[in-house]
């Protein structure tokens, strides 16, 4: 379960969560859509500490971190991290390991796990994102989807409980959507949230049990897919997705 | 006859291709005139009396009472090489004029024609007798042995010296005379540091002429005169060629130790001595006897091993120095973009002092400046100093590399639940420094080179070996060629690495 209480987040003096306030279900899939620039990214970085934020607190399975940054909140962040990954939106997969590299780095040596240990996971997680024949090569060696692929492996090695991905998406040829969608879908069927940042309707349509729509920094509606997007209420959410 | 049109179109085929080759070929024949046209200008006495001037060589830097400056009036020179100069330039009727050139590098200085004469505490050895035509001595001076006050071991008997450690000048008679006898020279490149490094006990005993051993050893409450270990003479130097000049110095030398005035410049500086009698008397055959023995010493292969031990020195400062600067230079690079504040405050600063301040003077504080605190031998010295220069180097490079690693590595590391300093470890300092190694092969190339600089800390490297080497073979060319063989030799596998690197990066 995902609970945030009165995020507040502002860069210089424009404010970009203006006191979100949401609770969010466990082994669901959340989407969150709006204009670009209402802080969807802001929101989703929040979540795993990446950004911190100027008041209010975030509860993810029982961790809670509060305003202030790393600095306040050490301990708490580690936890959180250990249960809250992350896929980027240019994927960074570490350029200088293979991709069996990329997926063992942080079971080793943040988790402590044997390397032979960690590796057999790592060919297990590769066989499942479709990966298998390319555990060996560097990112450079692989393309766009490719790379988003090892990057999810690289996410579930950790064993999260939530996982937060921006534009999964943005980045790749439109055959392809098809495909992560699936391979998303599979990876919820073992149990794991996913909050998704995305502005491609039908991926959001086919993969969310919820659709937040945010816009100033405000969650301005929330519901299932077929509402939010089919019949939608708030003038916003109409504007964005071009209904009026 | 060709028409306007077609002239100006052979132009146009022809031009671009002669133009550019003509091009080349006026700027290399420029330079080499140029170069030729350095070459010397008339000399011998002829040249020395059309000029109306004598120009002599000498290092300022030997200090008193040879040539310095004035403490009182920093334009002018003094000391009793000045009063002599002035003396033979008068018998010759002209003016004297000084130049300043570094002491060890005088003759080949003279060979080359920057001075008439080399006029500068130049002591009259069999290794220098066959190279230049000295004058008559114009002093007679001891080898004079100096050790710690209360260091009974050491004793006025070449015997005794034996498994000592002795400081000495590089190539001066002091140092072939510890050579000939299997003697540890410690080799100094100024007057005052061997007795410095005396007191601090860093060499066991100093031999050296006794007019240095007066100004820079006898004053120093610690140390103690051990006694004369032989004499020998100062004498002026010119061109084996310009045997009128030699004369006319000969004959102006003898007047002026006849009328007493040798003696009484000598007085003026203090270092008049009943012994230089020997010299007002000098004859014909006390010269002949003098320049009997030269040494015909040639370059060859005893002299190839020991450059190779200097080559193993140099490998061996190069290296320490470059790990040392890989390691601290990261600490400051890391510092610097990650590190608190005014911890990377601290890291600029150390960078700027470094790179803005002359590697040869760091070298020079860091050994003899600090030896009152800390006593580092020659060689750890060597490899720490120049390491700590080499690390704002390598900190400038590093940065670079740092920077060039994207924000979204450490973001995907941090998001994988590693700390700051694990994400540094394991992410950011493995990119950076790939990113970093070609330059920082380039950067061990011009270390190896600047490695020479340590032998102003008595450390002998492979050109410091080279040195030495050319004044015993009288010849710089092939000491010069074996070494710049040798450095090549490390230095090449070294820049095709880099090159490897840098290809193998572009292509990543
Ligand atoms: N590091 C930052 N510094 C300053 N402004 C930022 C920064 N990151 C995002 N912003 C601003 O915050 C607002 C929200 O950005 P973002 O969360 O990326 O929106 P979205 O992902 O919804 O397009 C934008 O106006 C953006 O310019
Ligand atoms: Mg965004």
């Amino acid at each position: 379960m995902i609970e945030l209480d009165t995020v507040t987040k502002a860069f210089g003096d424009r404010t970009v969560l203006n006191g979100i306030t949401a609770t969010f279900a466990a082994k669901s899939v959340v989407s969150l859509v709006g204009p670009s620039g209402g802080g969807k990214t802001t929101l989703l970085r929040c979540l795993n500490g990446l950004e911190s934020f100027d008041s209010g607190s975030i509860t993810i399975s029982g961790v809670t971190i509060r305003a202030g940054g790393e600095r306040h909140n050490r301990a708490m962040l580690a936890r959180l991290r250990g249960r809250v990954g992350f896929v980027f939106q240019q994927w960074n997969l570490f350029a200088h390991r293979t991709a069996v590299g990329n997926i063992i780095e942080a079971p080793v040596h943040v988790r402590g796990e044997s390397v032979k240990h960690a590796t057999e996971h790592a060919a297990q997680l590769l066989a499942k994102v479709g990966m298998e024949e390319h555990g060996a090569k560097y990112p450079h060696e692989l393309s766009g989807g490719q790379q988003q692929r090892v990057a999810i492996a690289r996410a579930l090695a950790m064993k999260p409980e939530v996982l937060l991905m921006d534009e999964p998406t943005s980045a790749l040829d439109p055959e392809r959507v098809q495909d992560v969608t699936e391979l998303l879908k599979a990876i919820v069927s073992e149990g794991l949230a996913l909050v998704i940042v995305s502005h491609e309707m039908s991926f959001v349509r086919a993969i969310s049990d919820e659709v937040c729509v945010l816009h100033g920094g405000s969650i301005v509606e929330r519901g299932a897919p077929h509402e939010v997007l089919g019949s939608p209420k708030d003038p916003r959410t109409r504007a964005f997705l071009g209904m009026d | 006859m060709l028409s306007r049109c077609d002239r100006s179109e052979i132009r146009a085929t022809l031009a671009p291709v002669r133009a550019t080759n003509v091009r080349w070929w006026l700027i290399w024949m420029c330079l080499a005139f140029g170069l030729l046209s350095c070459q010397r200008a008339p000399t011998g006495l002829a040249a020395v009396r059309a000029r109306g001037e004598l120009r002599w060589g000498g290092d300022t830097q030997g200090g008193e009472p040879y040539v310095f400056r004035d403490p009182h009036n920093a334009d002018t020179l003094v000391g009793f090489e000045v009063d002599l100069a002035s003396a033979i330039a008068r018998e010759l009727n002209v003016r004297a004029t000084f130049v300043q050139n570094d002491w060890a590098n005088l003759v080949p200085s003279l060979e080359r024609g920057t001075f008439d004469v080399a006029l500068n505490g130049l002591e009259v050895t069999p290794a220098r007798t066959g190279r230049v035509r000295f004058t008559r001595p114009y002093y007679l001076y001891r080898m004079r042995l100096m050790a710690r006050a209360g260091d009974r071991r050491v004793r006025a008997d070449v015997n005794a010296l034996r498994g000592l450690r002795v400081g000495t000048l590089g190539n001066s008679q002091s140092h072939d005379l510890l050579r000939r006898n299997g003697i540890e020279a410690v080799l100094y490149e100024g007057q005052e540091e061997p007795y410095v490094d005396l007191e601090r006990g860093r060499t066991d005993a100093v031999l050296l002429d006794d007019i240095i051993a007066t100004r820079y050893g006898v004053v120093k409450d610690s140390l103690r005169v051990v006694g004369d270990l032989g004499d020998g003479y100062y004498a002026a130097a010119v061109r084996p060629g310009d045997e009128d000049l030699g004369r006319a110095i000969d004959q102006a030398l003898e007047r002026i130790s006849r009328t007493g005035e040798l003696r009484r410049i000598m007085a003026r500086w203090q270092i008049d001595d009943p012994r230089l009698d020997t010299i007002v008397r000098w004859t014909d055959e006390n010269q002949a006897q003098l320049l009997r023995t030269t040494e015909r010493a040639t370059f060859g292969t005893p002299h190839l091993a020991l450059f190779a031990r200097g080559a193993w020195v140099t490998v061996r400062v190069s290296a320490g120095a470059m790990i040392l600067a890989i390691v601290l230079g990261m600490l400051l690079a890391l510092s610097r973009e990650y590190g608190p504040r005014p911890i990377g405050v601290l890291c600029t600063s150390y960078v700027e002092v470094f790179r803005g301040t002359p590697v040869l003077l760091q070298l020079y504080l860091f050994y003899f400046g600090l030896s009152r605190y800390v006593q580092l031998s020659p060689m750890t010295a060597a490899i720490v100093g120049l390491g700590l220069n080499y690390a704002a180097y390598e900190a400038e490079v590093y940065r670079a590399g740092l920077q060039a690693v994207p924000k979204g590595q450490m973001e995907a590391a941090l998001a994988l639940g590693m700390t700051r300093g694990l994400a540094l470890r394991r992410v950011i300092v493995p990119q950076a420094f790939r990113m970093a190694l070609p330059g920082v092969t380039n950067d061990f190339i011009a270390l190896l080179k600047d490695s020479s600089l340590v032998s102003v800390i008595t450390v002998v490297e492979l050109t410091k070996q080279m040195t030495i080497t050319a004044v015993d073979v009288r010849s710089w060319l092939l000491p010069g060629l074996a070494c710049a063989a040798m450095y090549f030799a490390m230095s090449y596998p070294l820049s095709r690495l880099s090159r490897n690197l840098e290809k193998r990066l572009a292509r990543s």
